[in-house]
């Protein structure tokens, strides 16, 4: 495919003629990134428009000591889409930073002051980027809207102590009844975990519950109809179940 | 009459010349509201694109009773100040809901259609003023990313 049928292709230039495609394509650039490879940071100047020709990109915000992470993704970008849109709004500079999240990824670098240029020239033309650019940052806006509306609005976390004490007294019972409560439930922000002895061998099986902003909480001598009680008044209900807990 | 002072101390028009200006002013219409009056709801289709005249105007999330409650207001226009800009961008849906917020208030209307139509007889006015558009859409989405952002964020380093 040629750089102008992708051009055509691309959601910003929808509308613009062959002349118009042409010159956009003057001022662009083509360049390769790996796996992980930051495209630029959050903070910088953006003077960068970036069209994805092949592969993703991910915008993520970038955590002060922590390497970048997947699960620090914000939005992700991938084969004729943009980003960079921040070239067009002040400050001016990059709200989050991008990072190659495909094995290899190729992008099309367009100078912001190249399309201005291109603009003034050809006003229609600016017309229609204009147009397309804050249709497409209004749908984007809708879309992040709804995916941070069901967000799950908290995180919790179950260990299963499965030593081989536990296992003996019953823990894998124990979190078979736990992984069954949870499927029902259809809650997507909890986490099972299995751990190994915590030195509590005749109060097995014992569970820690852990929400968070909460005081952990750990459960001695379960069984399967405890462990559906605990799950159903606490973890669901909030409500510690003080007589199973563990008071050393 | 409006004047041309007026409207190019409208952020949306800062840009265009007196002749551009001059143009947008043969497509403006007035119109009078009371206190408390709703000038548009969230969710209907934009047929004008306004700007406050005199006053001043809620722009506020929608209650099902249609009534404006002051806490469900998320900003307050004054003289000068644009609004309706979803007149102008896709889905073309107003996303709040506008209520005069004075004693009286006046607002300025311009249709979308004789705009759109504006833009088409002069590319230069319709580039000059949907970079203002793209301005405005843009920052209102990167406050909500960076919302997003500091909440995913603040998940991750509160997780255990």
């Amino acid at each position: 495919m040629s750089g102008l049928d992708l051009l055509k292709r691309v959601e910003i230039f929808k509308g613009l003629n062959q002349d118009q495609l042409n010159s956009v394509r003057k001022g662009g650039q083509e360049k390769e990134y790996l796996y992980g490879n930051r495209l630029f940071a959050e903070g910088e100047d953006a003077d960068l428009i970036w069209l994805v020709l092949d592969g993703q990109v991910d915008l993520r915000f970038d955590l002060p000591g922590r390497p970048t992470s997947e699960e620090n993704t914000v939005f992700s970008i991938t084969a004729a889409q943009t980003l960079g849109w921040s070239s067009f709004v002040p400050p001016f500079k990059y709200a989050l930073s991008a990072y190659s999240a495909t094995k290899s990824c190729k992008i099309l670098q367009i100078n912001k002051d190249h399309l201005l240029e291109c603009f003034e020239k050809d006003p229609r033309m600016g017309l229609i980027f204009m147009t397309n650019v804050a249709a497409i940052a209004s749908m984007h806006f809708d879309q992040l809207q709804e995916s941070a509306s069901v967000s799950p609005p908290a995180k919790v976390k179950i260990t299963v102590h499965m030593g081989t004490c536990g296992i003996a007294a019953g823990a894998r019972e124990v979190m078979s009844a736990l992984v069954g409560e949870i499927s029902r439930s259809d809650r997507q922000d909890i986490e099972v975990l299995s751990s190994g002895c915590i030195g509590q061998c005749k109060n097995e099986p014992t569970i820690a519950v852990e929400i968070a902003g909460e005081e952990p909480v750990i459960y001695q001598k379960m069984h399967p109809a405890k462990m559906r009680q605990v799950f159903k008044k606490h973890i669901l209900g909030g409500e510690v179940q003080e007589d199973y807990t563990l008071n050393d | 009459m409006i004047s041309l002072d007026f409207l190019e101390n409208v952020d949306a028009f800062s840009d265009l010349d007196d002749n551009q200006l001059t143009a947008v002013r043969e497509c403006c219409e007035v119109a009078e509201f009371k206190r408390g009056e709703q000038i548009f709801a969230a969710g209907e289709t934009p047929e004008y694109f306004w700007i406050v005249r005199e006053g001043q105007v809620n722009l506020s999330w929608d209650l099902p009773d249609g009534l404006a409650m002051p806490e469900n207001t998320i900003t307050t226009l004054s003289q000068g100040m644009p609004f309706g800009w979803s007149s102008l961008v896709p889905p073309y849906k107003y996303r709040l809901s506008a209520h005069c917020a004075s004693r009286s208030g006046k607002v300025i209307m311009i249709k979308k259609g004789r705009l759109i139509q504006l833009f088409e007889d002069d590319a230069q006015l319709g580039y000059k003023v949907m970079s203002k558009v793209m301005i405005v859409v843009g920052n209102r989405f990167h406050q909500l990313q960076d919302e997003v952002a500091r909440r995913k964020g603040h998940d991750i380093i509160n997780r255990w």
